[in-house]
């Protein structure tokens, strides 16, 4: 297991490229740069996989089953569903957070494991859970540490991280809900955000912040476009709210990204039991990199991984010249050009998947969600977001009109 | 309590923004002190941001013209709307060149602030845990044109001021 683990690994980094950094040049959030990861080659075939938030709103269920640890997933779609590591699960309910990825197979019902993060509040047996978030990487990397090290995760001691969490970002919660810290710190992490645009074609990104590095890495660009601003988020508020000076160099990057193949032959298999299907998740730890993957059909879904970089990150002035270098020698390349000429195409045609999966879904899954039936035809229309035409300007406009 | 929390203490966040509308009124009484072309500018900037550019915002997101051309296409799609509204006024009004100029110009400035200006209201009022000042969206366009205003009397004031004392002192 552990060296195809560590093979698997390595064939899924030597497929990216780090593409040229993101990070704030107006110099207010200095100990984050996001470094996109980039497909080496793009294949012409989309995913037939989509991410849990579009689940949900097509008629996948989520049911609380009354056990802290433990939600149902019943998922009638002709579409696996990807339930990324720390999901969180929202709805009249104790609030969740998954465990691990796993990929749910269409027409499946399974038992997954999560972690409850709103200590102070009573499960409601057979509640659905109707959204989808995302933990902070504080919360991640704790989780991640215990999974690779006990094979499982201490309740206890997750809402004491939990307490401890909000109690040092003055975020108070009366049920102690962990997403108190997003209201907390809303309006940074709204103005913050344009900082760091997604790329059409990007399949992941390595968020360097302060001394720590988060990777997330997907085998197909469509989920990570699904997905980032809940990833992106999970990043960004450790940056906000622990601002510093330091932050990783790309040559702190390039090497966490070599050394990670070999942290995976540290790695132990947590999938659940109850789930039938390609898919398998193994969490790892080694060298100081903690991590999880969720493989299937010989290729890693979704690969996320954290590693701590003390002593080896750098104020962000002496960082600079490096990231402008980095951004220089990807300028005037045809890179761009040709990724986003294949990824378009491939675009359309997974729009156009999730867009038949709004009418092949059942008509009770319909009813019962509430949510498919006026949404539709709507949804495979969806826009892309708005995207400001000054960001400057439009952060100014977002200061102005916010009312605490 | 957040530095911004009250609309006093956010309306100092505005002021330098404001004291550049209030030099350019200046700079246009300076120029040409013809009325109708302070009020070209104040009326026009008002429109763009309470009127166009809302409008240019929800057509690029309906329309999905975003992403198109790498999202640079937004700029000149912007154009439109102020651009088109100022020929069609200058068609049917027959303004001099000199205002549908300005009219445009300013016309233009309004749209690009109002449609950030639209985007943040649309962000502010879909997050959760954020509250919008609605009485700061309504007001900031009044404000840019009081400073254009206060900016263009500025100037004849102190002219006049400075003709009267003249005489008055010999």
């Amino acid at each position: 297991m552990a060296a195809s683990l560590t093979k698997q690994l390595e064939r899924c980094l030597d497929g990216v490229v780090v593409g040229p950094p993101l990070f704030d040049h107006s110099g207010l959030l200095p100990c984050m740069v996001v470094y996109p990861l980039f497909p080496n080659q793009l294949g012409p075939d989309p995913p037939t996989t989509i991410t849990l938030t579009e689940g949900l709103s097509r008629g996948v269920r989520l049911r609380d089953t009354g056990q802290v640890d433990r939600v149902h997933v019943e998922n009638p779609l002709d579409a696996s569903i990807l339930v990324g590591e720390s999901e969180v699960l929202v709805g009249e309910t104790q609030t969740r957070a998954l465990q691990i990825s796993c990929l749910i197979p269409p027409g499946q019902r399974a038992s997954i494991p999560v972690n409850c993060i709103e200590e102070r509040r009573l499960t409601e047996y057979h509640a659905e859970f109707t959204q989808a978030d995302i933990c902070p990487w504080n919360l991640r990397s704790f989780k991640l540490e215990q999974l690779a090290r006990h094979g499982e995760t201490h309740q206890h001691r997750i809402w004491d991280r939990i307490e401890t969490f909000l109690s040092r970002t003055e975020s108070p919660s009366p049920t102690a809900d962990l997403r108190a810290v997003y209201g907390t710190h809303a309006f940074d992490l709204n103005s913050l955000r344009h900082r760091y645009p997604l790329h059409p074609g990007q399949c992941g990104a390595v968020c360097a912040v302060g001394q720590e590095l988060y990777l997330e890495l997907f085998s197909a660009p469509e989920l990570l476009e699904d997905r980032y601003h809940q990833l992106l988020k999970s990043a960004l508020i450790e940056a906000v709210i622990a601002p510093q000076e330091q932050v990783g160099s790309p040559e702190v990057v390039r090497a966490f990204l070599g050394a990670l193949p070999a942290a995976g032959r540290a790695s132990r298999l947590v999938h659940p039991a109850s789930l039938k299907g390609k898919g398998r998740s193994a969490v790892f730890s080694a060298q100081g990199i903690t991590g999880a993957a969720l493989m299937a059909d010989q290729e890693v879904v979704h690969l996320c991984a954290h590693q701590r970089c003390w002593g080896r990150t750098q104020p962000f002035p002496d960082v600079r010249p490096h990231l402008d270098q980095a951004r220089a020698d990807w300028e005037g390349g045809a890179f761009f050009s040709l990724l986003e000429e294949e990824y378009g195409p491939r675009r359309r045609r997974y729009q156009a998947f999730k867009e038949h999966l709004d009418h092949s879904a059942p008509p009770e899954a319909r009813e019962l969600t509430g949510r498919l039936a006026p949404q539709g035809d709507e949804r495979g229309l969806r826009a892309p977001p708005p995207r400001p035409l000054a960001p400057r300007l439009h952060d100014f406009f977002l200061r102005i009109f916010q009312q605490h | 309590m957040d530095q911004f929390s009250s609309f006093s203490l956010r309306f100092r966040l505005i002021l330098p923004f404001l004291a550049l509308w209030f030099a350019a009124g200046v700079g246009l009484a300076w120029w040409n002190p013809q009325p109708r072309l302070m009020l070209t500018v104040a009326l026009a900037t008002s429109l763009g941001f309470l009127l166009l550019g809302p409008y240019a915002a929800a057509a690029l997101y309906i329309l999905r013209l975003q992403d198109i051309w790498r999202g640079h296409l937004r700029w000149p799609l912007c154009l439109v709307p102020p651009l088109s509204t100022v020929l069609a006024l200058d068609y049917l009004l027959g303004w001099p060149a000199q205002q549908a100029a300005l009219a445009g110009a300013t016309a233009l400035l309004g749209t690009v602030m109002g449609h950030d200006a639209t985007l943040a209201v649309l962000e502010l009022k879909t997050t959760p845990g954020t509250r919008l000042d609605r009485w700061m969206v309504l007001l900031f366009p009044l404000f840019i044109a009081l400073a254009v205003l206060g900016g263009y009397c500025s100037l004849g004031l102190g002219s006049g001021s400075y003709r009267f004392l003249k005489a008055l002192l010999g």
